[in-house]
């Protein structure tokens, strides 16, 4: 095959046979093969054609990302194939259309493969039959708890109910009971009589976290789902069993009984815990933020994200947070502030001024930093900040966008190389301006047992001399960042910033995945985002005038930054954008 | 027919539906609990037939055993013992509804002199047991 000639890294895929077949009548061409849920070619399913037909296919224990379990039989249909004659030939009807032969017996959507010819009926009188069956079987034993489920409102049990399901139930004998509040793991429970033992979560934590620590105990309708006794369910994954969850048997401790999920606002956003990027939603009400999920994404994170990163967003909604513009202690106004400050910096002498970005700012604000730097030769740098990678989506880089200091020219090939430099500097006496983002400067490496919430716990910080006594010789530091601490206390001018949940950003993964993410809440007190008042400030400090939007800003951006050529804000879309890096 | 294409002779004194209730119960226990139909619906059977055979009977179980065992066979079950929990119920009522339905009506009687007031010592601890 000429085909198989090819040397590059991108063969050309191998032409995949088209096949025609008919859901509830509409003709479509399928692929013979379609990616399983590893990704690997595997004989196109039924399910997968009714998704493509746009025929809905009610199922509880088939995910796309899962192995095939087949056990709920929710989406059993009915199917057909081309008839065939004693001499192997299809029989023809009078008006010469293939003749069907009707399976006497139904087949689960989600395992069986199509074939030429088939015809699948998804809304004939015994398909819907089945479902009710099924749906009355899977309710029979549900506490129907609804009211107090914080599952109610996305749950399948619900929705299926309403959907395929009878309006009354015939069932007068005892339910089984199974234990309640299961403590399953440090962020886990189980309800055991709401789970509807799709086994899910056992597939998840066997075949994708890749820890085998739940399993089904008893026999019959007594199955429950349990852990080893004595073990904890405890891997750093844990939590994507919640959103896999079809009903509420697995619960998050952390969001239990918060918040009915009807009133979350869903952000589209990205996880800033580590590299990988992944895509999140946040679910805030009120202004208050209540969970992370994950958000599909093939190109990063898929269906998943890690536990660690999903619980890290607390600190954005802590008391202490940074409210208000202070000048040397003392409340001012974002203008006199930002006057004052492109005032000091126009009269810094040249090669007198560093500037210290971080690696959780987003692209644009990183950018119009090393605008401020190239506007007045500065020297800069972000913080690395390195922890313990896993096999699946953890990053060795716990910061959401060193690629990105790095293209816009804060840092460079090794973040972190500059910093001793600034600091013999100041020492020196040559630097008398420091503009410091994002990073507490002074602190050193600590124990994880002593970093704050917002720290994530494996990161460590390489000592590099900014001592607070050094910063003391500073003529001028100016610092922005978002929680108090030692840096912020030395600031001459500190200027409030933003959570990325509090603005809109871009971030560019250590894949070189470039991914704009929305404001979910607002600010805390009078704190603006980075990107706003850093414009204000080029346009005091340049005389240009800045854009008022991130959308112009980040396709200027895109404009002047190499990697980004080409990119514009809504180009990114929902996923993103591969760059090279 | 009794389930897994099985016969067992009895004679004309055995209680059908004490028959039945002790073959339900039989796969109600035996069910791996995989898939619904089965793991859900052998268990609803036994249950409703412990109880026909344990006084507490309705008119209508007959017809109500029927319905909960044709949600399980034809296929709708991975394997095939969903067939055969709800066979032994869909051919004992099939050949012996007089008996399910005369044992529910006599449950219903029953209870309906009790309520009136009318039932005796005797038949009250009968319907305790």
């Amino acid at each position: 095959m000429s085909a198989a000639t090819k040397t590059d890294n991108n063969p050309a895929p191998t032409a995949i046979e088209m096949i025609k077949v008919k859901v509830d009548g509409r003709e479509l061409e399928v692929p013979r093969l379609s990616p399983d849920w590893q990704g690997k070619l595997a004989p196109t399913t039924m399910i997968q054609v009714c998704e493509a037909a746009k025929q809905d296919v009610p199922h509880y224990c088939y995910h796309p990302k899962l192995p095939v379990a087949g056990n709920c039989r929710m989406c059993l249909v009915e199917f057909g194939t081309p008839a065939l004659g004693p001499d192997r030939k299809p029989l023809l009807n009078a008006d010469g259309t293939a003749r069907i032969a009707k399976s006497p017996r139904p087949a689960i959507a989600c395992a069986t493969p199509v074939s030429p010819g088939m015809e699948i009926y998804t809304s004939t009188p015994g398909v819907k039959q089945m479902r009710e069956g099924v749906l009355e079987s899977l309710l029979i034993n549900h506490p129907l708890d609804c009211p107090i489920c914080d599952q109610a409102g996305e749950c399948k049990l619900q929705e299926y109910s309403v959907d395929y399901g009878q309006s009354g139930s015939r069932f007068v004998e005892a339910k089984v009971h199974k234990p309640k509040s299961v403590d399953l793991g440090p962020r886990i429970m189980l309800d055991a009589e709401r789970c509807i033992l799709c086994t899910r979560c056992i597939r998840f934590t066997k075949d994708i976290a890749g820890d085998d620590k739940l399993g089904i105990v008893n026999r019959g309708s007594y199955n429950t789902i349990s852990t080893f006794p004595g073990t904890a369910f405890d891997n750093n994954y844990t939590l994507n069993t919640v959103d896999i969850c079809p009903v509420g048997a697995l619960t998050s401790k952390d969001f239990r009984f918060q918040m009915r999920v009807w009133f979350l606002k869903d952000t589209k956003s990205i996880c800033t815990s580590c590299g990988t990027g992944c895509n999140v939603h946040i679910g805030s009400r009120e202004e208050k933020i209540y969970r992370y999920t994950p958000r599909e994404n093939e190109a990063v994170n898929g269906h998943w994200m890690c536990d660690e990163g999903r619980l890290n967003y607390k600190w954005i909604q802590r008391t202490d947070r940074l409210r208000d513009v202070l000048v040397h202690g003392c409340k001012s106004s974002w203008g006199e502030a930002l006057r004052e400050i492109a005032h000091k910096l126009k009269q810094a002498p040249p090669g007198s001024v560093a500037i210290i970005g971080s690696a959780r700012q987003t692209n644009e604000e990183l950018w119009l930093l090393s605008r401020l730097k190239s506007r007045f030769g500065a020297i800069s740098d972000s913080f690395p900040r390195d922890g313990q990678p896993d096999k699946l989506l953890v990053s060795a880089d716990k910061n959401p966008n060193s690629n990105g200091a790095r293209l816009t020219g804060i840092s460079f090939t090794e973040a972190g190389i500059n910093l001793a430099k600034i600091a013999d500097g100041i020492q020196g006496g040559v630097i008398k301006t420091l503009l410091v983002f994002g990073e507490n400067v002074v602190k050193r490496a600590v124990s994880p047992a002593a970093l704050s919430e917002k720290e994530t716990t494996t990161e460590a910080i390489e000592v590099h001399g900014i001592t607070a006594d050094v910063l003391a010789k500073l003529e001028t530091l100016i610092v922005s960042d978002i929680l108090p601490n030692e840096t912020t206390r030395l600031a001459h001018y500190l200027l409030p910033g933003c959570a990325h949940a509090e603005k809109r950003g871009s971030f560019t993964s250590t894949k070189g995945r470039v991914q704009k993410f929305m404001q979910a809440v607002e600010p805390a007190g009078d704190a603006r985002p980075e990107w706003d008042f850093l414009q204000d400030l080029v346009c005091n400090v340049t005389g240009k005038e800045g854009f008022h939007s991130i959308e112009g800003l980040f396709n200027e951006m895109a404009k002047s930054v190499p990697a980004f050529n080409g990119l514009t804000w809504a180009g990114l879309g929902e996923t993103g954008v591969s760059v090279k890096i | 027919m009794s389930g897994s294409s099985a016969i067992i002779v009895v004679d004309d004194t055995v209680d059908i539906v004490g028959a039945l209730a002790n073959l339900s119960e039989f796969y109600a226990h035996e069910s791996c609990g995989q898939c619904t139909p089965c793991r859900e619906g052998s268990l609803w059977m036994s249950k409703t037939l412990h109880r026909l055979s344990h006084g507490q009977g309705r008119k209508g179980d007959a017809d109500y055993l029927l319905k909960i065992a044709d949600n399980i066979p034809g296929g709708r079950t991975i394997c095939a013992f969903g067939e055969a929990c709800s066979w032994p119920v869909q051919s004992f009522v099939a050949k012996f509804k007089d008996e399910f339905v005369a044992k529910g009506a006599e449950d219903e009687a029953r209870r309906a002199r009790q309520s009136a007031g009318l039932g005796g010592e005797k038949e009250t601890a009968e319907a305790q047991h």
